[in-house]
C-alpha cells in the first residue's frame, strides 16, 4: 500500500476546466491516429454494460480523455502538470517526449507544460512500451495467443481465451485526478466504492482493470513519476493474473516479484507498495537494493524461498521482503535470459478448469508449488543456495 | 497546500483522513408486464428523498460538499490554504461526510434539491433528515465553519466535543513522535543486520525496541478509537426549526 492516503490537492490551479474536445495533437484524424498507434481516441466500450461516454455522464462531467492503442484501454482524467524540476525525472521526461514526437505531429520539441491531453499521450506510450518489455524479457508474441476471432469469452483455449497474453478483453487503464471521480466508478461499475488504487476483473469482458488517482500520491511521490511507476505495477500484475486466460489467482509472490523487477526498470526511487499504510515510505538513501541484498544473503538473513511461494497477505510484506523477492525474480531473469521465469509464468498460469478437485484457488496454489520446484528443478532450500550464491557472485557490496 | 499535513507522519494522516462517502443516485429498475426495464428517465428528487438516499441509515449528523470546477482543488470550499485545517479534519469523524459531483447544480440531477436556487452554498451541515441545516458558501472563515460544525455536534452526540479534539491534537503529536522513532529504529535494525547479522547484540536489542514501538503506536492508535466515541443523542433535535441559515 502507498504510503499516501486521502489528501488535497497538491497546488491551486484552474485545472478541472474541461479539456479540448479534439486532440490537438493528431487532430483526430484517421492518418495522424494510425501514424500514432491508435485505434480510437473514443468513444469506444469501456467494458461491458458502459462505454466512455456513458461513464463521463455517470461522474458528474470529470473531464476525461480516452484513447485505445493496441494493447490497452486508456481513461485519463489527469490535469496539466508543468515540467519537472527534479532532473532525473526531467531527463527522463525528454526521452520520453522525444519518441512520442516521432510519432505525434503537433508535438513541440520542448513543450512549456504537460496538458492533459499530452499526458493521455504519454500514458499510452507508456503502457505500450512497457507491454511490449514485458514480452520482450520473457519471450512472448502476440501471434504466441489465440487470434480472438471466434474465440469469445468462455471457451478456454490452452493458451487462453484470447489475443492479450491470453485475455480476449484488452487490459483498461484508468487513471483519474481526483478519488472522488474514483470512487464514483467503482461504486457503479465495480461492485463499490474504492478510495485506493484498485485492480478488478471484468468478467463478461475477460479483461483487467488497473485504476487510481494522483490524489493518492502525497508528499515526496506527489509527482508523475511516482505515478509512472504504481501504475506500471498494476498493469503488470494484472498481465500476470490475466496470463493465459485468468481461472485463477497468481501467487503473491510471481505478481509483485514481476512487478516490482519491471517498475525498478522504470525508476528505482519510486519504492511504491513497499510500505504498509501508517508507515514512512523507505527514502531514497535506500534505493540501491543489491548491496542490502547482498549484506543479508551474506549474514544468511532473509525469508525463505518456501515461505515467500506461500505468501498470503501482501500487506503483511516488509521492506526487507519486497527487496529478497524483488531480487529472486532478478536471478530467475538474469540467469538464463529469462527461459526459467518464462517457464515458471507459463506453468503456474496453466488454466485450471473446474473439476472438483478443490477449490480452484486450492489446486491453483498446488499447481503453482509444483511448477517452481519443477521448472527450477529444485526444492525450495536448493533455489536458496541457488540464488544465494548469485547474489554473492553478481552484487556488488556498494 | 493546507497547512499541517505534510509535516504529519503517516499515522497521523490515517487519523486526519476524512472518510468520504460519494454516492452515486441509481434509480430502480421498472418491472412492467413482468419484464424488467431501465430505470426511470433522471430527474431532480425531492429534497426529503435526496437526503434520505444520501443518509442512507448512518446517523450521524451530514456533511455534504459539492465538487466544482471553478475551486481549484474540490476541497477549497471546506479546506484553506493558509490556516490550520486539523481541526476540521478531526471534526468531520463525526459527520457522515458526502461529496457529490460538479453536474449536481444541473436542474435534473437527483440531488440537485439539496443545492437549491441560483447560488447555492457550497456545502452544508445538517442533521440527516435536513434539519438544523446550516449553508457555507466556500468562502467562510475557519470560525464560521467550525460553529456550525460545532453546533450540529452539539445537537447530535451527548457529549461535548471539545476534549476529545482537544485529546485527538495530542495524540497527533504523541503518534508523530513515535513514527518517526519507529522509522529511525526500523532503519537501524536494517543497517546492524546488513553489517553485523543478527547474531549481533544491537540487533536483540533492536529488534525488541521497535516491538515495543509498534506496540506503543498500536496502543496510541487505539486510544484514538475510544477518545473519539460520542453517544447519539436519542431524537437529536434542531437548534432552530425548519429552513437553513447562512453561517
Amino acid at each position: 500500500m502507498l504510503c499516501g492516503l486521502l489528501t488535497f490537492a497538491a497546488a491551486a490551479q484552474d485545472s478541472r476546466a474541461p479539456r479540448p474536445e479534439v486532440d490537438p495533437y493528431t487532430q483526430g484524424k484517421r492518418k495522424a491516429l494510425d501514424k500514432a498507434g491508435y485505434v480510437s481516441l473514443g468513444p469506444f466500450q469501456v467494458a461491458a454494460g458502459h462505454s466512455t461516454e456513458q461513464v463521463v455522464r455517470d461522474l458528474g462531467g470529470e473531464p476525461l480523455l480516452w484513447a485505445e492503442t493496441a494493447h490497452f484501454k486508456l481513461g485519463s482524467s489527469l490535469d496539466a502538470i508543468p515540467l519537472p524540476d527534479d532532473p532525473p525525472l526531467r531527463k527522463s521526461l525528454t526521452a520520453e517526449l522525444e519518441r512520442l514526437g516521432k510519432r505525434l505531429p503537433g508535438l513541440r520539441k520542448r513543450p512549456k507544460e504537460i496538458d492533459p491531453w499530452l499526458r493521455l499521450h504519454l500514458y499510452a506510450q507508456r503502457l505500450e512500451e512497457l507491454y511490449a518489455r514485458f514480452c520482450e524479457v520473457l519471450g512472448l508474441r502476440d501471434e504466441d495467443f489465440a487470434s480472438g476471432k471466434g474465440a469469445g469469452a468462455g471457451s478456454l483455449k490452452e493458451v487462453g481465451r484470447g489475443p492479450y497474453l491470453g485475455m480476449y478483453g484488452k487490459p483498461v487503464v484508468l487513471l483519474f485526478e481526483k478519488t472522488a471521480a474514483m470512487s464514483r466508478y467503482s461504486t457503479l461499475h465495480l461492485g463499490g466504492p474504492q478510495d485506493l488504487a484498485y485492480r478488478h476483473y471484468y468478467v463478461e469482458d475477460d479483461s483487467f482493470l488497473y485504476t487510481t488517482s494522483m490524489e493518492q500520491l502525497v508528499g515526496s511521490y506527489a509527482n508523475d513519476g511516482a505515478l509512472h511507476c504504481a501504475v506500471a505495477f498494476g498493469a503488470v500484475q494484472n498481465l500476470v493474473n490475466g496470463f493465459r486466460g485468468h481461472t485463477h489467482n497468481a501467487p503473491i509472490w510471481l505478481e509483485m516479484g514481476l512487478a516490482r523487477w519491471f517498475i525498478r526498470q522504470i525508476d528505482p526511487r519510486w519504492q511504491i507498495y513497499t510500505s504498509p499504510a501508517g508507515e514512512f515510505a523507505r527514502g531514497e538513501d535506500e534505493v540501491e537494493w543489491e548491496p542490502k541484498v547482498r549484506a543479508r544473503v551474506e549474514h544468511r538473513y532473509f525469508p525463505a524461498t518456501a515461505d515467500m511461494l506461500a505468501w498470503a497477505d501482501r500487506n503483511a510484506l516488509s521492506f526487507a521482503d519486497h527487496m529478497v523477492l524483488w531480487s529472486r525474480v532478478d536471478y530467475l531473469i538474469r540467469r538464463d535470459d529469462a527461459r526459467t521465469m518464462r517457464e515458471l509464468l507459463w506453468e503456474t498460469m496453466e488454466p485450471v478448469p473446474h473439476d472438483g478437485a478443490g477449490t480452484r484457488e486450492e489446486v491453483a496454489a498446488r499447481q503453482a508449488q509444483r511448477a517452481f520446484r519443477e521448472v527450477t528443478g529444485m526444492e525450495p532450500e536448493a533455489f536458496d543456495e541457488a540464488w544465494a550464491a548469485w547474489v554473492l557472485k553478481s552484487y556488488s557490496e556498494k | 497546500m493546507p497547512s499541517g499535513e505534510n509535516s504529519r507522519g503517516p499515522s497521523s494522516l490515517l487519523e486526519l483522513a476524512m472518510d468520504w462517502d460519494h454516492p452515486v443516485y441509481v434509480a430502480p429498475a421498472v418491472v412492467d408486464d413482468g419484464r424488467t426495464r431501465a430505470g426511470e428517465v433522471r430527474r431532480s428528487l425531492p429534497l426529503a428523498q435526496a437526503l434520505a438516499y444520501i443518509a442512507k441509515d448512518d446517523p450521524r449528523p451530514l456533511l455534504v460538499l459539492r465538487d466544482c470546477f471553478r475551486c481549484s482543488g474540490t476541497d477549497d470550499a471546506l479546506m484553506t490554504k493558509k490556516a490550520d485545517n486539523e481541526k476540521t479534519m478531526l471534526m468531520s469523524r463525526w459527520f457522515h461526510c458526502v461529496r457529490l459531483p460538479p453536474d449536481v447544480l444541473e436542474n435534473d440531477h437527483p440531488f440537485r434539491s439539496l443545492f437549491p436556487g441560483e447560488k447555492p452554498a457550497h456545502l452544508f451541515v445538517s442533521q440527516p433528515d435536513g434539519s438544523g441545516r446550516v449553508d457555507l458558501m466556500g468562502d467562510q472563515s475557519r470560525t464560521q465553519l467550525w460553529d456550525a460544525m460545532g453546533s450540529l455536534l452539539a445537537q447530535s452526540y451527548a457529549q461535548p466535543a471539545q476534549k476529545p479534539l482537544q485529546e485527538l491534537s495530542r495524540l497527533l503529536n504523541k503518534l508523530d513522535n513515535i513514527d518517526d522513532q519507529i522509522a529511525k529504529a526500523q532503519t537501524a535494525l536494517d543497517k546492524i543486520i546488513e553489517s553485523d547479522g543478527p547474531a549481533s547484540r544491537k540487533f536483540k536489542k533492536l529488534h525488541a525496541e521497535l516491538s515495543h514501538l509498534r506496540s506503543q503506536r498500536n496502543e496510541l492508535r487505539n486510544e484514538a478509537v475510544l477518545v473519539s466515541r460520542l453517544e447519539l443523542r436519542e431524537g437529536s433535535t434542531p437548534a432552530a426549526p425548519g429552513g437553513a441559515r447562512e453561517g
